[in-house]
């Protein structure tokens, strides 16, 4: 197992690397001169040629990206070209923020997904399966911004229940955090419920099932103890391997309500060309992309015991 | 004698069109899939008559009349220049299929091109693909579409590009394991004996026989295409002004939420009317396509 780990370690090393270099590419392809961002189009040309000197601007590409790789890899990210204000220091304030919506955000879809799945399942082919899927596929097909400007429109703005944006005070404000959660859940759990539905029908249709229903066991304690406990490996997987994908997600549902996490640093950077944000923002995200996906895997194999790791 | 020739190529006949036929026939005992066919058909039919059925000219600026809400004149309001909304989401729907057509054959294209490549040779040239491929996938897609976006500017034809760049690994990996399923199969081994050179093989020998995965990714992914230019012009990457994207109106109407709801309202059901056709539809040919995949 530690042997698996460690490979699957070493082999993250070189996709790390490729991740930095098109990174770097992209942001050396940017037109536009980043000291003209950084000083105003009248700048002096004395102190442009100073500030590219110092930026290292003048080397050559190979050199750029072999100093870039360096800082990179030492946890230097650059300063803002516009606020002035560490990269680094900035992301550290935000994804936590970002962290904590996609966790909401997991938690009800993940809950939502599963129980409509589960009772899609075991009405089969009746109106509640049918009006359930369909439901999900509308969400799948619902676009995460519009959706959420419904949710702003009808319970902050009409019925004043919900903030319109913001985190609110303190580390934990449900009324913030509900709307932001349910938008950015809402595809998920509509993903999850099908997924759900279609890996209980398959659990449900085995041998042990019919065994236990044969035996008399009462019918609920038949799906959730034999049924759901299988079909649980792969349910996880897919919370897993989605939890990563929610930073897609957060970046518009953070545009959206305002929420001061990472999706709406990158934004904010965007609208102002501040590439230095947006390269760290990049590469900060499939960092986290990278290493949770593997956590994921690595989780996957220490449950499934089927699951060699040869 | 012959008789029997000509009986012999009529079977031969039939067979050679009973997938499609096959497929059609499962397809239409499919009800939600003949909805989305239907759903889709009308969302064309909008696309292709747009000039004919829009009341007004979407990039027609009225001052007289801005942020009118929806009434018998303007069906569904007017924008903040005064241009008519039913007008510009008519429009708008030309955008839409433009992007989802072409990004899915940029990006089916390259993957098809590299997957082919991978699966076929095997190898040091599978090896260094897939590792582009997994470089590629690293990348939270909206994250990496957006980088490009940046690189690229903001306009529809980076959008195509960009998406296109993003999305191939997908249809690379499909086909990489479709290519090394058939590499070693007689057919391709017999053309090989005949003397055919690589080219012919992959393309005119193997790829027909891949064509069932290819379609079902084509369509599914005009509905991620729509979906995706669509998040982009909502964050202003996507098409400019005075383009009528839907992503951009429902973009352009965030600041009026509050006393304007119904700006932002249509575009969104536009882009959700759409993409459920295509998923429903996408869904349907899946099954019909692959019986054996289905529910999964």
């Amino acid at each position: 197992m530690i042997q698996y780990i460690l490979r699957r370690l070493l082999l993250i090393i070189p996709v790390l690397l490729g991740v930095l270099f098109l990174t770097f590419v992209l942001m050396y392809l940017v037109p536009g001169d980043p000291v003209l961002t950084m000083l105003g189009q009248h700048a002096d040309d004395d102190i442009i040629q100073r500030m590219r000197t110092e930026l290292h601007l003048d080397d050559p590409w190979y050199q750029q990206f072999f100093s870039y790789l360096n800082r990179t890899i030492r946890g230097d990210l650059g300063r803002s070209y516009i606020s002035h204000v560490d990269v680094t220091t900035a992301l550290k304030q935000k994804i936590p923020n970002t962290f904590k919506l996609a966790l909401a955000a997991i938690i009800v879809s993940t809950i939502m997904g599963i129980a409509i799945g589960i009772i899609s399942a075991v009405y089969k082919n009746s109106w509640l399966d049918h009006l359930a899927m369909t439901v999900a596929l509308l969400f799948i097909s619902t676009p995460v911004f519009w959706f959420g400007m419904l949710l702003i429109y009808l319970f902050s703005m009409t019925l004043g229940w919900t903030p319109v944006s913001g985190m609110g005070e303190g580390s934990f404000n449900l009324k913030h955090l509900i709307l932001p959660a349910l938008t950015l859940g809402s595809r998920f759990a509509a993903f999850l419920a099908r997924y759900t539905r279609s890996v209980m029908l398959e659990v449900i249709s085995e041998d042990y099932i019919r065994t236990a229903r044969a035996k008399g066991v009462k019918e609920s304690l038949v799906i959730l103890k034999h049924g759901l406990r299988n079909a649980l490996i792969p349910i996880v997987t897919v919370v897993g391997m989605n939890f990563a994908s929610l930073l897609n997600g957060s970046v518009l549902t953070e545009t959206i309500f305002a929420w001061p996490g990472f999706g709406r640093y990158l934004v904010t950077a965007i609208k102002k060309r501040d590439f230095q944000v947006i390269a760290g923002c990049v590469w900060i995200g499939a960092l986290i992309f990278v290493f949770v996906n593997l956590i994921v895997d690595i989780i996957y194999v220490m449950l499934d015991p089927r699951i060699s790791y040869d | 004698m012959l008789d029997f020739l000509k009986k012999d190529k009529i079977d031969s006949n039939k067979s050679s069109y009973g997938m499609w036929y096959d497929t059609w026939r499962r397809l239409r005992r499919n009800r939600a899939a003949v909805v989305g066919l239907i759903m889709v058909t009308i969302f064309l039919l909008v696309a292709i008559f747009a000039p004919l059925l829009a009341p007004y000219d979407p990039a027609e600026i009225n001052l007289a009349a801005i942020l009118q809400p929806p009434s018998s004149q303007y069906w569904l309001g007017t924008d903040y220049y005064g241009r008519d909304l039913l007008s510009r989401i008519i429009y708008g729907s030309r955008i839409s299929i433009s992007v989802g057509v072409i990004v899915q054959l940029v990006s089916i294209s390259i993957g098809t091109l590299m997957g082919s490549l991978a699966g076929y040779y095997g190898g040091k040239v599978d090896m260094i693909i897939m590792r582009l491929v997994d470089i590629v996938m690293s990348f939270p897609s909206l994250l990496l579409t957006i980088a490009i976006m940046v690189a690229l500017g903001p306009g529809l034809y980076n959008v195509f590009l960009a998406l296109g760049a993003v999305w191939w690994t997908k249809t690379a990996r499909i086909m990489r394991s479709e290519f090394i399923r058939h590499r070693k199969k007689e057919y391709v081994e017999a053309a090989r004996a005949l003397g055919n050179n690589d080219f012919v093989i992959m393309y005119k020998h193997i790829l027909p026989n891949c064509l069932a995965p290819l379609i079902i990714t084509f369509t599914m992914g005009v509905a991620s295409a729509i979906m995706a230019e669509a998040s982009l012009s909502f964050l202003g990457l996507g098409a400019q002004e005075p383009t009528p994207s839907w992503g951009s109106i429902i973009n352009n109407g965030l600041q009026y939420l509050r006393t304007k709801p119904w700006y932002s309202l249509f575009p969104g059901l536009a882009i959700a009317y759409t993409v459920l056709g295509f998923n429903l539809f996408g869904d349907g040919l899946r099954d019909a396509l692959d019986p054996k995949m289905k529910n999964n």
